[in-house]
């Protein structure tokens, strides 16, 4: 059977299409004002991805802050449920998942079974999601990838004092303006962010393994520094941005995926 | 090594003379929060008090305990501290029961950082009330007799009168050195006073009143300084961040007094002698400028700055909050028509425990270039 | 609904509902045409102590907030409300509670004392019984804005025989201090009375709460809420401690022949902490998934209840069942006193986190509920306070917790596809599954 996730973001709206076995294909598209247009987009590109026409796709389910309003015949997942069943099904040991995405982050303890026994979300502000370091990064003139990279270089930790996201803005201009170091300053950025990630998950009972997902995944500084701070092991799936898509798609196989191999 | 030196580096290590005393004596200490403790008792059961205060830097510790987006910034940064175990050293806790972030705080403590000894002093709410002293010196004695069962000792009346002693005299050098802001060529700045007193409040007062001696020899030296700039009052919810008041100045200002629950309201009143000595206690808490919370149904505070303000020819005012603090959240219309009435232009400025000074420059800025304007 | 329901339900009996309606109308009316009648008129916070104003007989009471939920409605959705809020933000309250923010809004705005009756009302004073610390400073405002005198009273959150002195000193200076600011004279037998009526009407509720415990629960959480409202403004009459029997004698029938309050219980859940007020249909969310909300210590908040040791909670004693006669106005102050502070009970209201963990606990088993639902109240820390705590306490326990966050006051604050999520995903949770919608808007009126 196959099945397609529909992730309609803050930011991106990603679509998985997924065998029972695989991920056939995948596409990001920015969310813009139109989620439907953006819907179809993403939809036909991970369609030609997966090289497969749309009649194959069996179920298609949708989640994300916009998941009601795709426009297309679709199942509406919640947010928690999407990013559980699809970590899970990626990861099969995971018990711990950390999302970040761009306008909130959660944690969630799952069972075997993808049942979510314990939650915890950032609180209704920015400052701990990722449009956070997205509005940092083009404070500091450097792309996601970029912020990182230099983050990784740095050899001297200072701190933002701002946790409120309009503040850090201001602050880190003044930061820049005071000569600090861009590689210092952008490591603050991203242990900023970490650090609220790890104040999320010690709300809960962490237990291994501990998949970290969503667009925020993608840094390793965050990453490195979210490892430190929890004191466990962190897997990062290939496309973490994407694992809510395949959640979505997962939930739609209506099956249950234990058996699945690691992938 | 001048006594700024001494005092700097205190505050660079906070924490540092209450352990050394503790090590030096192997006494007790105790951690309180608010103005409204009656240190006196505390320091008559030989037990040190040390005011629990924050680090204001950013902590991530504190969430899976508090509701972040409902609570006090300073509470929050105490309590982190707790957490961080900067207070080890501390024997025991003794809050006053004023808004309920300090309550939570209390709360909180007892449960996630356990200590021997703690303590909630219920400070009435309504002190304008004929009633509230009564009400107040039955929690003095209730506290009293917790304090003689814990340390296992009996607390004298001669003991409390030294007590009131050491804390008077520090409370009339306190006041002395804030009143050197009164003039056209202060020699001190209301930043280094601030730290003077932040200091006080971590270490033995008797001790701290040698420095205030020190200090006030070193005013009577330094050479006197002409400042410019508009004549500023700090006020707000509690504050020990001095860089703020640094930074106030850096653009051009001239803070000269403050009227902060951990600044000069802190030293503000002396206690007046009575035979029951609790009595007297209360009175002071009583009668001392009040916070917010405390002034009803009269707005008393209110007189309270405009005799700062004619007392420190001051021009220009920097309300201070810390966010989601109801209390001065809720009392700024009122003062902000008062300092209105005595053409003194005010300013608001959200604190949340460090200071966002790229955000408060442009406005700070703007505001003394308005007063200067005038 | 699309699935067989698990229990008959019944609508609640005319004799109940009507009098609750017909009680929240006289209570208006009376209000309004007190001062024209010669009769006191407060504002303020003021939604204790209210026996002793009816010793000065029929009294105005436009509180900022008796219009709360028809003001929430006003337009569409909430805009009334955030109307209100925004125009106490702009006189410089910001951030301050949500609730006292739209609050004060009215009192700017000048809606507060006109009423549908068109008779508009001059307070004499502010009224500011005890309340949170926003609610003190609120009142003051109040009192600034209308140039109003403020009659403050403190009741200490700490039981103890200092606080109970504390508070009867100042109930019996309130009364000096009324009669002289306003030239009305107290009766006292029309205090004996309303004293007697208000411990009555809170007791009965107590009562009829406990009858929650039924499985079924005889009424919907939902349905409380608006059963209870003439407890909140008119507690102190005795038209109100009628019907509160009368609603206390219909919910044991209700009990006795299994009526439901909802159609299923497939999970009991409590809801902790004051709901969004200007959303009250979140009550009945749980319905879509075959769940419902039965207990919740805002439902509870204006009964009398004591606390046994072990944290178990059981409904108060009318003075009639404890023999207890009023003779003097001494003897009604002091009952009034101990109303609050009752001396089997001495120590602070809430002095530790153990206590009030074990307190919950308890009334999580004695209710049987499955789940609780928490709301974070932004900006709000008196609703707050501990939650965290407790939260990990309830999940040590091994009962099911989620947690929405919004604010009980400021609709401003409200995001409806978060919380929509965050109830989704604790039903799925517990293994609950959609079964129905409720399309139908409510149209019931809460405090």
């Amino acid at each position: 059977m196959i099945s397609a996730g529909i992730d309609v973001g803050a930011e991106n709206t990603k679509v998985a299409i997924i065998s029972e076995e695989r991920i056939l294909g995948w596409a990001v598209v920015p969310s813009g004002w139109d989620t439907q247009t953006s819907v179809r987009l993403a939809f036909n590109k991970a369609l030609s991805k997966a090289g497969i026409s749309a009649n194959v796709v069996a179920c298609t389910c949708a989640t994300g802050m916009g998941g009601k309003h795709t426009g297309i015949n679709a199942i509406y997942i919640t947010d928690s449920k999407s990013n559980a069943q699809g970590a899970l099904w990626l990861w099969p040991s995971a018990r711990t998942v950390i999302d970040m995405g761009a306008e909130q982050s959660q944690a969630m303890i799952l069972d075997d079974k993808g049942m979510i026994l314990q939650y915890a979300r950032n609180d209704q502000c920015a400052a701990g999601a990722g449009a956070f370091i997205t509005g940092m990064a083009s404070v500091m003139e450097m792309s996601l990838e970029e912020l990182s990279q230099a983050s990784l270089l740095s050899t001297n930790a200072i701190k933002i004092n701002s946790t409120c996201t309009i503040f850090a803005e201001s602050e880190i201009i003044s930061l820049v303006n005071e000569g600090h170091d861009k590689n210092d300053i952008a490591r603050a950025v991203c242990d900023a962010i970490a650090s609220k990630a790890s104040s999320l998950a010690h709300e809960l009972n962490i237990i291994e393994d501990v998949v970290f997902i969503g667009g925020i995944a993608h840094n390793t500084s965050v990453s490195r520094l979210l490892k430190e701070k929890i004191g466990h092991e962190i897997i990062i799936p290939e496309e973490p941005h994407i694992v809510a898509a395949v959640g979505a798609a997962v939930a739609g196989q209506g099956k249950q995926y234990q058996n699945k191999e690691q992938k | 090594m001048s006594v700024f030196d001494t005092i700097h580096d205190i505050t660079a290590n906070p924490h540092r003379p209450a352990s050394e005393w503790k090590s030096k004596t192997g006494g007790k200490i105790i951690g309180y929060l608010c103005s409204n403790i009656p240190e006196e008792l505390i320091y008559a059961a030989s037990v040190l008090p040390v005011r629990l205060l924050g680090a204001n830097e950013p902590e991530y510790v504190t969430r899976p305990f508090i509701f972040q987006s409902g609570f006090c910034s300073f509470a929050r940064d105490c309590f982190a501290q707790a957490l961080q175990g900067r207070y080890k050293y501390i024997d025991g806790i003794v809050f006053s029961h004023c808004c309920p972030h300090a309550r939570e705080v209390f709360l909180d403590w007892k449960r996630h950082v356990p200590v021997a000894y703690s303590h909630e002093i219920h400070t009435p709410m309504l002190q304008q009330s004929p009633h509230a002293k009564q009400y107040l010196i039955a929690e003095l004695e209730e506290f009293l007799s917790s304090l003689e069962q814990w340390t296992k000792k009996k607390i004298s009346t001669k003991a409390i009168d030294e007590a009131i002693g050491i804390y008077n005299r520090n409370r009339r050098l306190m006041l002395e050195i804030s009143e050197t802001m009164r003039g056209d060529s202060p020699m001190l700045t209301e930043a280094e006073i601030a730290e003077v007193g932040l200091v006080g409040m971590l270490m033995d007062k008797q001790e701290h009143s040698l420095l205030l001696d020190d200090v006030l020899k070193e005013i009577r030296q330094r050479p006197s300084s002409l400042r410019r700039g508009p004549r500023l009052i700090l006020l707000g919810s509690v504050n020990n961040n001095t860089e703020l008041i640094k930074f106030i100045d850096s653009l051009g200002g001239q803070v000269v007094i403050d009227d902060y629950c951990t600044g000069n309201r802190y030293y503000q009143t002396e206690i007046v002698p009575e035979e029951n000595r609790l009595a007297a206690i209360a009175e002071r808490l009583i009668n001392k400028p009040p916070c917010p919370l405390h002034d009803l149904p009269e707005r008393r505070r209110l007189n309270h700055y405009v005799n700062l303000i004619e007392k420190y020819g001051v021009q220009g005012a920097i309300y201070t909050m810390q966010r989601q603090c109801d209390a001065h959240g809720l009392d700024y219309p009122a003062v902000e028509s008062r300092f209105k009435e005595k053409n003194i232009p005010i300013l608001k400025l959200e604190l949340d425990y460090t200071v966002p000074v790229g955000q408060f420059r442009t406005r700070i800025e703007a505001f003394i270039e308005m007063l200067t304007a005038v | 609904m699309s699935e067989q329901a698990d229990f008959e339900t019944r609508p609640i009996s005319d004799a109940v509902w009507s009098r609750m309606k017909e009680l929240r109308r006289e209570r208006y009316k009376l209000s309004f045409e007190a001062q024209t009648k010669g009769g006191l008129c407060v504002t303020g916070f003021a939604w204790g102590y209210l026996p002793l104003l009816a010793g000065f007989g029929n009294f105005g009471n436009p509180s900022p907030g008796t219009d709360f939920t028809r003001i929430a409605r006003e337009g569409s959705g909430s805009e009334g409300l955030v109307k209100f809020v925004n125009l106490a933000e702009s006189n410089g309250l910001t951030p301050v509670c949500g609730a006292i923010a739209a609050h004060l809004g009215q009192v700017f705005a000048g809606t507060s004392f006109g009423g549908s009756s068109g008779n508009k009302m001059t307070p004499d004073f502010v009224f500011q019984p005890q309340g949170c610390h926003a609610q003190y400073k609120g009142g003051q405002i109040c009192a600034d804005l209308l140039k109003l005198p403020m009659l403050v009273i403190e009741a200490p959150f700490k039981n103890s025989i200092a606080s109970r002195n504390f508070l009867l000193s100042q109930l019996s200076d309130a009364i000096e201090w009324i009669e002289k600011r306003t030239g009305h004279t107290f009766n006292d037998e029309l205090f004996i009375e309303a004293v007697r009526n208000d411990i009555r009407s809170r007791v009965m509720w107590a009562k009829t709460c406990e009858l929650m415990k039924a499985i079924p629960a005889p009424m919907s959480y939902r349905q409380a809420m608006s059963l209870r409202l003439p407890l909140i403004t008119y507690a102190y009459s005795k038209k109100t401690a009628d019907y509160m029997e009368t609603l206390y004698q219909d919910m044991q029938e209700r009990v006795r022949d299994k009526i439901s309050g909802s159609p299923f219980e497939k999970k009991r859940l409590a809801h902790e902490g004051l709901h969004p007020l200007y959303r009250p249909d979140l009550l009945r969310w749980p319905e879509e998934y075959g769940a419902a909300f039965n207990q919740g210590e805002f439902m509870m908040a204006f009964g009398t209840f004591r606390f046994t040791p072990d944290g178990r909670r059981k409904a108060g004693q009318t003075l009639e069942e404890r023999r207890i006669r009023l003779n003097s106005r001494e003897d009604a102050l002091r009952a009034l006193v101990e109303q609050r502070y009752p001396p089997e009970e001495e120590g602070t209201d809430y002095d530790s986190q153990e206590r009030r963990t074990l307190q919950f606990l308890q009334m999580v088993k004695d209710w049987h509920i499955d789940g609780v639902m928490v709301h974070l109240a932004r900006r709000c820390a008196a609703l707050c306070m501990g939650i965290y705590t407790r939260i990990q306490d309830m999940r040590r326990a091994g009962i099911p917790v989620a947690t929405y966050e919004a604010s009980e006051g400021d609709p401003k604050e409200w995001n409806e596809a978060r919380v929509r999520e965050d109830f989704a995903r604790f039903f799925e949770s517990m293994g609950l599954t959609k079964i129905s919608s409720l399309d139908e808007k409510e149209n019931d009126i809460d405090p």
